[in-house]
């Protein structure tokens, strides 16, 4: 005799923040209710960000995140910058991008192998996977790969984490060609390893149920010219969204919702949509490095992939790209050069987006001619990305109701995973309710 | 291997007593310590405490303990004890200082000798910066703790 159940996670472990999924099931098998509740407190960044000056913008909001500082940093530098008429230097353009790459390698050997893997291979943690000597191998690489992204922001900040050099203008210092150089054997060592796990991670995905679970969902991406696009690009999508970054506010809708502390986003006229690496690897595919191409080719993977179980795969394919990438800027970059930073204040108002490494960020607002900031807005992309997983979660559900409550408690908070939540950033976390009727 | 001291002060100053780790390291740095004693602020290092004890010979941990003792009670483990990992605050990311002794003793990235001292919170209450009164108290006791830790470890 079936019955009602209700599946309620109060907090989601593994993912950054706080938050909490509630699904109710009728004795029919529908899914009356399937929400992902991000509770962790607003935290009014954008309320006490007016009345300062325009230099401290980019300061304060590294601090949103402790994963992924410089994408909310150096969206608010460029929305500035753009507004202000502050021109960069083409060495600031590749050194903000070496930057923003050392949080993708950070945040995605984070999220595959200690918060995403364990849960594909069967495992409680990280830890647990750790005691089987032949995924040992698999664990001390991932230590290494993401502490390579820590070093490559000690060099080029002065710092972990949020970095110190990064200004409205430039750098106020530059790293030595000879710390360069060494980050970039240790680029080149961890390749290889970076290489295997796009194999590994196809792997996982491929397992029953999750490589026959898609969901055709608008994808949104910033795509750049005869790049992967990571600071700036136009605003594109697989429903044929082509518009300027600084125009997301006019696209991009936000509206509140009860129970959650993060308002849901949709694209004008249109529903729901997805953002992050999979929308990036749909979208950008052509622009992947060589490598990372090759190694999507070789498990077979083709675009559009709209399974969001595979987003841990596209997130493989992008950490190969990000290491050939910032491989390849170091070259460019040559031996850095200082260049003072400068600008002045001037009236304006501007709009700028990043690629976070779970998905599009965006930061804007108006400045005055004193450089007092008059209005700011942040949509980081766990926040586009919320209303999205509810439908997943309406999509998917009941395709796996055979499972034991237990089971599809994990399949629900595997969903969640999947696009690798920043909750912190998003309120402005995750628990999980199941109820079957 | 280094063979300094290092003293690692874990908590988060915007969760009341969460934060007792850092408080208690930034006091340590009033006493007369010998050079090779290194001070470090984590905040909330999870697993990262690995990169910070790699190589590292000596390790005393100061962080916050939840285990139903008295507020403000200063508790000394060592690498021999099982510590119970319930008892301890977790990382943004679910992970603790068990956690991070149990994956670096699988790794073999473990400390010779690691010293936690835990004090016992009243309150991990989030967006409050200050100390319980409780827990306040605590601060020159688990001090004097820690430099008859670095005493007993040089000895070693």
């Amino acid at each position: 005799m079936s019955t009602t159940r209700n599946i309620r996670v109060d907090y989601i472990a593994r993912t950054e923040g706080d938050g909490a999924f509630d699904v109710l099931i009728d004795s029919n098998g529908i899914v009356k209710k399937a929400s992902w509740n991000v509770w962790e407190p607003p935290r009014f960044f954008e309320a006490f960000l007016i009345g300062r000056k325009a230099e401290e913008i980019p300061e304060f909001v590294q601090r949103i995140c402790g994963i992924c500082p410089h994408s909310h940093h150096i969206a608010s530098l460029r929305a500035i910058e753009r507004a202000m008429d502050v021109k960069v230097s083409n060495q600031t353009v590749l050194l903000r991008e070496l930057l923003h790459y050392s949080d993708w390698i950070m945040s995605h050997s984070l999220h595959i192998y200690y918060l995403a893997a364990p849960d594909f291979l069967g495992y409680e943690s990280v830890i647990a996977m750790a005691g089987n000597s032949d995924l040992l191998p698999i664990v001390e690489n991932a230590l290494k790969i993401k502490r390579l992204g820590n070093d490559m922001i000690v060099v080029l900040s002065g710092q972990e984490i949020q970095n110190k050099t990064s200004v409205i203008g430039g750098f106020t210092s530059v790293p030595s060609v000879t710390d360069l150089r060494k980050l970039q054997d240790q680029l080149k060592k961890m390749k290889e390893f970076a290489y295997d796990t796009v194999k590994l991670t196809n792997t996982l995905a491929s397992q029953s149920p999750y490589k026959d679970l898609s969901r055709r969902c608008e994808h949104v991406a910033l795509q750049d010219v005869g790049k992967y696009a990571i600071n700036e690009g136009r605003l594109v999508s697989t429903m044929g969204l082509d518009v300027p970054e600084w125009d997301y506010p006019k696209y991009m809708i936000e509206k509140h919702v009860p129970e959650c502390n993060c308002k849901h986003s949709i694209i004008k006229d249109r529903d729901s949509f997805l953002v992050g690496p999979l929308a990036r690897v749909n979208l950008n595919f052509n622009t992947l490095s060589i490598d990372a191409q090759k190694a999507a080719k070789e498990i077979g993977f083709t675009t559009p992939c709209y399974n969001p179980f595979m987003s841990i795969v596209a997130r493989s394919i992008e950490l190969v790209h990000a290491i050939d990438a910032s491989i390849a800027l170091i070259d460019e970059i040559g031996t850095p050069v200082f260049e003072r930073p400068r600008f002045s204040y001037k009236a304006g108002k501007s709009f700028a987006a990043t690629e976070a490494p779970r998905g599009t960020c965006c930061h804007g607002g108006q400045i005055d001619k004193y450089g007092v900031v008059k209005k700011w807005d942040i949509v980081a992309p766990t926040a586009r990305n919320v209303y999205n997983l509810n439908k997943d979660f309406e999509e998917f559900i009941p395709k796996l109701l055979d499972l034991s409550d237990e089971d599809l408690t994990l399949k629900c908070e595997v969903m969640i995973r999947n696009y690798d939540p920043c909750q912190s950033c998003a309120t402005h976390s995750l628990k999980v309710r199941l109820q079957r009727e | 291997m280094d063979e300094k001291i290092i003293v690692i002060g874990c908590g988060n100053l915007l969760a009341a007593d969460d934060g007792i780790g850092i408080y208690v390291a930034r006091s340590l740095k009033e006493y007369p310590l010998s050079n090779d004693v290194q001070i470090i602020e984590a905040g909330c290092p999870g697993l990262d405490l690995l990169r910070l004890w790699e190589n590292k010979k000596n390790v005393i941990i100061i962080d916050a303990v939840i285990s139903g003792a008295k507020p403000g009670t200063v508790h000394v483990f060592n690498l021999n004890q099982v510590i119970p990992r319930e008892i301890m605050p977790l990382s943004s990311h679910s992970f603790n200082v068990v956690d991070a002794i149990e994956l670096g003793k699988i790794l073999k990235v473990i400390p010779e000798q690691l010293i936690i001292v835990g004090i016992e919170l009243e309150t991990e209450k989030a967006y409050r910066e200050e100390l319980s009164p409780s827990v306040e108290q605590a601060i020159p006791v688990a001090c004097e703790q820690i430099i008859k830790e670095i005493t007993n470890l040089k000895r070693i």
